[in-house]
């Protein structure tokens, strides 16, 4: 098998696991309530899982001063005061992992008050691991191509 | 020393004064309230001097969280102070005396304990109608919006008192 | 070997010579630089709205780890503002030499130090601080103010820029991953460097100074330690020195045989990956362990920090290496195979860096226009809301970063890797690395 095909075939392969669909079960959206306590400079809990399509309602408890919720990738948030909850309502509809951070100054460590919300499974990961898995295991037979090319460069030059 | 050694130098020296001096000049200049969580010190400066008649301007920022701030026995609203960023205000006040103010934003457990005063000198100013004679010695532009529904607030209050 | 001459074309040989356009882009980072100082110490202490917190970790760093580094190698070390107060005292001028005499000590540095340790310390030294140092205004300032004052005091002790060398926390990895960038600044001919009398490269001439990084130009083979000054391009009599183009990381076909080096590329490795953890993931324990420096949870952090870096990781890729057999020493093969981490950590910090820069960069425009925090409006943007930046393409950004990065790690392990022994733990080991930080950044 020749160097191109073989990369030809890897590239495919490549851009199969990045993102080929992958069945989805179908399973009912659900209403889901979460009631989150922020405090400097974490959320609790910071990790949530919801299913795709469900309608997420966020209840954000502030317990010291004023702090914010922002949801990475779906780009809405709320803000609550101490004392008073504010509540955030989607619908879940982007699958994946998204961080949401807390987007009102609350002190010196607030660009790193982060926490996760995974709404069905988390495939980028998983296709993103798999991608480094075929690299590294296409990497031999391209590797060994490269290698008798630049050997038959070097005896071509010699001779 | 050759011409362009002696320029270069200049220009160097120039450039390092101006980058340490006009930053110091100007923060120098500008007079800040700061805001702090009740822990870390509260308001800076906590008792602020103004004059009766005399629209006090205020330029207020928070050093950590956000904060609130309005005067007691002054009919205004609040004012959000938001973390590295400056919020003015300006007060004008008819009757001495001393006035606080206070964090209206909760910024933690000693939320309550976060305030300062004014303590205002002067004389009374009231006149139900029309300007104080010695504000005609300011220009109108000195007068905002803010200070004028204030004396109107007042006068009313007045007027009020006076009917009954 | 595929390399291409820059400095062949006229207009940037003249521009690289000429003191002029050098001096002007100095004079506008020292002013910067001194501007960062002074917004840290008296600005606010709100680190998203203070110039020095969002110009010095969010900006230069973009430029400095997304592009300066990959694509310029030591390119950010040729414009640094640093090091120029002190030499400009030690030279006595600030553009070429009235005379050579030499106005300090001018000492060589102990030969004790002649390594990259100081530089290792220094940037763990700064590690352990980072989560104040990247939030606190006066802390930033005060640490800018001290490597400043650093390098003056070095320049005056020692000759040529000691600070640079041996002692600056960011020229230690610079140095290192700039072995992988494109560009590279050598001699063209061997014999004429043999021939050359005087060596003004390395001694100075009336036409410049000799190099302050302490190279010899005609020795040179690799990037690390050539911080792109240009001196040597104006001293050479025999115009034999060039700034060439080449294929990214054409030095790390020649393996590292120094331990210093090793442990940085752990060093760098093990910090990235902590940092995603602490900095990026939802533990907010972590976080306070990490900040509140001096307290019980901080000194657990520090040790974990420490151990992970010099006995984990270093660890692990032992144990690994030793289960495929060499004609070279143990110690031999941790050298030079640790060159492969090189590629992998700096894909790491690409992938690090992207986050939280596209994350915050929106507060460039907002400290722009107010640097100090005193309500100023400069530029119109003192409002600009903050706004996380470009955020459908960071994941599949990551991804790409890191799985070039294993790739290439992989690439640099056969290169180096002495024949009859395998690659195989070397390249387990990468995609090991490689799986938790996608987990982490993911």
């Amino acid at each position: 098998m020749s160097y191109r095909l073989s990369l030809l075939l890897l590239v495919m392969a490549g851009l199969v696991v990045a993102f080929a669909p992958l069945p989805v079960q179908p399973i009912t959206p659900q209403e889901r309530t979460f009631e989150i306590d922020a405090h400097q400079f974490a959320y609790s809990p910071s990790e949530l899982h919801v299913n795709p399509g469900d309608t997420v309602t966020i209840q954000l408890i502030s317990t010291d001063v004023v702090h914010g919720l922002y949801v990475d990738g779906y780009d809405i948030s709320v803000e609550a005061d101490p004392g008073q909850s504010a509540t955030l309502t989607f619908v879940a509809d982007k699958p994946g992992s998204f961080r949401f951070r807390c987007n009102v100054t609350c002190g010196a460590m607030h660009p790193f008050m982060i926490g996760k919300i995974t709404v069905g499974t988390n495939d980028w990961l998983y296709r993103s691991i798999g991608l480094a898995s075929l690299a590294v295991i296409g990497f031999f037979p391209l590797s060994s191509f490269l290698n008798q090319s630049k050997k038959k460069d070097e005896r071509n030059i010699a001779s | 020393m050759k011409r362009p050694e002696l320029i270069s130098r200049i220009l160097i020296v120039a450039g390092i004064l101006l980058a340490v001096g006009a930053p110091l000049f100007l923060w120098a200049r500008t007079p800040l309230i700061h805001a702090r969580m009740a822990e870390d010190g509260g308001w800076n400066p906590d008792v602020i001097q103004a004059e009766t008649g005399k629209p006090l301007h205020l330029k207020l920022t928070s050093d950590d969280v956000v904060h609130g701030f309005a005067v007691g026995q002054m009919d205004m609203q609040s004012v959000d102070i938001l973390p590295g960023k400056v919020t003015e205000i300006t007060l004008t006040f008819d009757k001495p005396g001393i006035y606080t103010f206070f964090c209206t934003r909760w910024c933690g457990l000693n939320h309550w304990r976060m305030r300062g005063t004014i303590e205002v000198t002067g004389g009374w100013i009231s006149s139900p109608q029309g300007a104080h004679p010695s504000l005609l010695l300011f220009p109108s532009t000195f007068l905002s919006t803010w200070t004028l529904t204030l004396r109107t607030t007042r006068l009313l209050f007045q007027m009020k008192s006076h009917q009954q | 070997m595929n390399r291409i001459e820059l400095t062949r074309i006229p207009f940037i040989k003249n521009t690289l010579k000429s003191r002029y356009p050098q001096l002007a882009v100095f004079i506008v980072m020292l002013v910067g630089y001194i501007f960062a100082i002074l917004a840290g110490l008296i600005g606010t202490p709100v680190g998203s709205h203070n110039f020095s917190i969002v110009f010095v970790w969010i900006a230069w760093w973009a430029i400095l780890i997304l592009v300066a580094v990959p694509f310029f190698g030591r390119g950010w070390c040729a414009v640094c503002p640093i090091p120029l107060p002190g030499e400009w005292l030690q030279r006595g001028a600030v553009l070429a030499p009235p005379d050579k005499r030499p106005k300090w000590l001018n000492l060589r540095v102990p030969k004790m130090f002649r390594n990259i340790w100081m530089q290792n310390i220094s940037f763990l030294l700064l590690a352990l601080f980072s989560s104040v140092l990247l939030t606190t205004p006066n802390i930033t300032g005060i640490v800018l103010a001290a490597m400043l004052f650093a390098a003056i005091g070095l320049s005056a002790i020692f000759e040529r820029r000691a600070f640079c060398r041996y002692l600056c926390p960011v020229g230690g990895f610079i140095g290192l991953y700039s072995q992988t960038a494109p560009i590279e600044l050598r001699i063209k001919d061997k014999q004429v460097c043999v021939k050359c009398e005087g060596k003004p490269c390395y001694n100075g001439s009336d036409a410049g100074y000799g190099c302050p990084w302490d190279v010899f130009p005609g020795g040179m083979t690799k990037n690390t330690f050539c911080g792109l000054c240009m001196e040597c391009i104006r001293t050479c009599p025999h115009d034999n020195i060039a700034i060439n183009l080449r294929p990214f990381s054409a030095d790390l076909a020649k393996p590292s045989t120094r331990m210093d080096e090793a442990f940085k590329a752990f060093i760098m490795l093990g910090s990235a990956i902590i940092y995603a953890g602490v900095l990026l993931g939802p533990w907010g324990s972590f976080k306070d362990a990490a900040y509140n420096v001096g307290s019980g949870a901080w000194f657990i952090y520090a040790t974990v920090f420490l151990a992970t870096i010099f006995i984990v990781l270093p660890g692990l890729f032992t144990l690994g290496i030793m289960t495929t057999k060499g004609r070279q020493s143990l110690k031999q093969r941790f050298m030079s195979l640790s060159t492969a981490l090189i590629p992998l950590g700096l894909m790491f910090w690409v992938a690090f860096s992207l986050s939280f820069v596209l994350t915050n960069a929106s507060y460039i425009l907002a400290a722009l226009s107010d640097p100090l925090g005193l309500g100023w409006n400069l530029f119109g943007t003192a409002n600009a809301a903050w706004q996380p930046m470009l955020t459908t393409i960071l994941a599949p950004a990551q991804t790409l970063a890191l799985v070039v990065g294993l790739v290439w790690s992989a690439r640099t392990a056969q290169k180096v890797n002495e024949a009859g022994a395998s690659t195989i733990p070397v390249i387990v080991y990468c995609f090991v690395a490689t799986s938790i930080m996608l987990w982490l950044l993911l």
